[in-house]
């Protein structure tokens, strides 16, 4: 049996006429703003930043010539370790949990089959992104209280001995960001879902495969780059908090932009420089194995 | 005889509509066996109730002799070959073919083995390592059978896989799905909505017309002997042609066109005095081999269309206004009957079906 074969054809004896001009110029047109908008706002500062990170600070004081000496510093003094450290500890954890509670609510919002159920659900999910984060944050420290609901609830119907602290430490920034990175982490592995042919699952159980293989062999490998996706975002939206380890850290979670916001306060432009490098090296390093592993997941 | 599927009055309900209406058949082992008709006719619901992804609202299915009442898709001898193949993306021709082994924990040997076979039999060898995107239809559709053959169910369900492909590839897979099931001698239930395909390809027919099996047979007598007029008219190219009923004489009526009478077949007589009789286009006899028929008159040509080994004319039976579309074979010599010129028109009464008014 034999399909058809593509016949390999002589070269064309003319090439193609070139489109006329405006239709050429036209994209770049539309994307000038955008990209003069990029440049005064992005690349300029980024350089002026990068700039900066090679200065140095000497008793109060700017030191304008070029030096390692901030580099060295951020990377020798253990604190500064401890600040990366926390960094990563708290994005990767963050991670951790959007994606545990993420995906099995994107599963079941898909599985629900119901369109305006589903509507309902989305719009419950994507609600954290409409409160300001100022008045979601202070809400969570009022819940997680000693005093709070939780706690409450904890000890009167759980017969918790004492309370449990759940603010002013990792656990409460953790909660906090999770509740507002969720729709960024489900909805990208829902789509995913949602692109898969109702037929592959009906098909696997078919071939006699039960509902945890099917999921196994099937659902969950063609929904991996939903969920790379969804991580990555977490992932780099976490190493950018600021407002919520400010205020539900209570000062006990020293993480990379607090330790910019303070060298800033403190004029220290070259430190706060090289904490601003710091993060953006981790944000793409993140991308960057996010990108390779979307790539290994690739059908 | 053995039987590999029985229906016993089977009926399935989707909320406030009856999809499939106390439907009761059975198919014997290592038959061809299809399941026809328009689209809505219950045909796919039927199936699906075999695979296990419906169940039946009342009504009993056995399956290789054995009840399947409360039995799970994953557990029951039968495999399928999806509309759209339903081929798993991220796995490789091979590893696709190896899914229904690995999961019933073969021994890898094994599995290696019978892969190698399965994908012998519809001729993808050369193809195992490739992943789905990189196949044409034709191949996919052949990865899909490999599938579900590899588990060598009692079974094989097929849901118009071959939809999808264009004419040509159509054509070429009905054989090469008749020569496979030949070869592995399993009981294939293959749904459809081309006669073409039912009628190529099937041991036996069932056709179906709003969740009821009008008429379960071969292919041939459903062809020349339709038993209903709604198998007549889905069935190849018929004429329904008004008739007055003269006498009813057990098997045949005979019925009047115009000014002559013939002994038609019933079909489905309805208790009226007037009737449809079924013919099929190509049994309609133009010109000189008209002479003899035991209906003859004369009729005018309304159209000719030519389409390669046959043409279709539309003819006007004089004295009745009733037009009548016949098909001759093109010889390649002779030209087309001139539009509006008169011609010698007649049939057998054998080849004509009564049905009632409807």
């Amino acid at each position: 049996m034999t399909d058809a074969v593509a016949v390999a054809q002589p070269k064309p004896q003319i090439s193609p006429a070139a489109p006329p001009m405006l239709r050429r110029l036209m994209p770049w047109l539309l994307l000038a703003p955008v990209l003069l908008v990029m440049l005064a706002a992005f690349v300029m500062p980024m350089l002026t930043f990068f700039q900066y990170s090679f200065y140095s600070f000497e008793r109060g004081r700017l030191i304008e010539g070029f030096s390692f000496d901030t580099y060295v510093e951020f990377l020798t003094d253990p604190y500064y370790h401890m600040v990366i450290l926390d960094t990563l500890k708290m994005s990767s954890i963050t991670t951790l949990v959007s994606i545990g509670i993420g995906y099995p609510l994107a599963y079941a919002l898909w599985r629900m089959n119901r369109p305006s159920l589903q509507k309902w659900f989305a719009v419950i999910i994507f609600s954290p992104i409409l409160v300001s984060v100022v008045v979601r944050t202070y809400g969570w420290t009022v819940l997680l209280s000693d005093q709070g609901p939780v706690n409450w609830f904890l000890q009167q119907v759980l017969l918790f001995p004492e309370p449990v602290r759940l603010v002013f430490n990792l656990t409460g920034v953790v909660i906090s960001l999770t509740h507002v990175f969720l729709p960024f982490v489900v909805f990208p592995i829902f789509s995913v879902m949602q692109r898969i042919d109702p037929n592959l699952r009906e098909a696997a159980m078919d071939l006699g495969a039960s509902w945890w293989t099917t999921f196994r062999r099937i659902t969950f490998p063609l929904t991996l780059p939903g969920l790379v996706s969804g991580a990555q975002i977490a992932f780099t939206l976490s190493l950018g908090a600021f407002v919520t380890p400010q205020i539900l850290g209570g000062g006990r979670i020293l993480i990379l932009p607090l330790q910019v916001y303070t060298a800033t306060t403190e004029i220290n432009w070259p430190l706060a420089a090289v904490g601003g490098m710091a993060l953006l090296v981790l944000a793409m390093a993140a991308v960057l194995i996010s990108t390779r592993l979307l790539r290994f997941s690739e059908v | 005889m053995i039987f590999d599927v029985e229906f016993n009055n089977v009926s399935k309900v989707f909320s406030d509509y009856l999809a499939v209406d106390d439907i009761s058949f059975t198919v014997p082992k290592g038959s061809f066996f299809s399941l026809l008709g328009p689209s809505g006719c219950g045909k796919t619901t039927t199936l699906r109730m075999m695979s296990g992804f419906e169940w039946p609202d009342a009504g009993s299915i056995q399956i290789a002799g054995k009840d399947m009442h409360g039995v799970p898709p994953y557990s029951r001898p039968t495999n399928m070959v999806f509309q759209r193949w339903a081929l798993f993306p991220h796995m490789t021709v091979a590893q696709n073919v190896a899914f229904g082994l690995e999961v019933a924990k073969r021994q890898r040997d094994d599995i290696r083995q019978r892969v190698a076979k399965a994908l012998e039999l519809v001729d993808l060898l050369k193809l195992a390592e490739r992943k789905p995107r990189q196949l044409s239809g034709g191949q996919m559709q052949r990865v899909a059978l490999a599938r579900a053959l590899v588990n060598e169910p009692a079974v094989l369900l097929l849901d118009e896989p071959l939809g999808a492909l264009d004419l040509k590839l159509r054509l070429q897979m009905q054989i090469e799905l008749k020569r496979i099931q030949r070869e592995v001698g399993t009981t294939f239930i293959y749904v459809t909505h081309d006669q073409g395909e039912a009628l190529t390809m099937s041991d036996q027919i069932a056709v179906m017309n709003k969740g009821n099996i009008d008429q379960l047979d071969t292919p041939q007598a459903i062809y020349d002997h339709p038993s209903t007029r709604f198998v007549a008219s889905f069935i190849g190219n018929t004429n329904l042609i008004p008739v007055e009923i003269v006498a009813i004489n057990g098997e045949t009526a005979n019925v009047r066109l115009g000014s002559q009478t013939f002994d038609a077949r019933i079909g489905q007589a309805g208790n009226g005095k007037s009737g449809v009789v079924s013919i099929r286009h190509e049994r309609i006899r133009l010109g000189a081999a008209a002479a003899g028929s035991s209906l003859k008159a004369k009729g005018k040509i309304k159209s000719a269309v030519f389409s390669g080994s046959t043409v279709l004319n539309t003819v006007q039976i004089e004295g009745t206004g009733i037009e009548v579309s016949a098909e001759m074979h093109h010889d390649g010599t002779s030209a087309l009957p001139a539009v509006g010129s008169m011609v010698d028109i007649g049939w057998e009464g054998a080849a004509t079906t009564l049905f009632g008014d409807d």
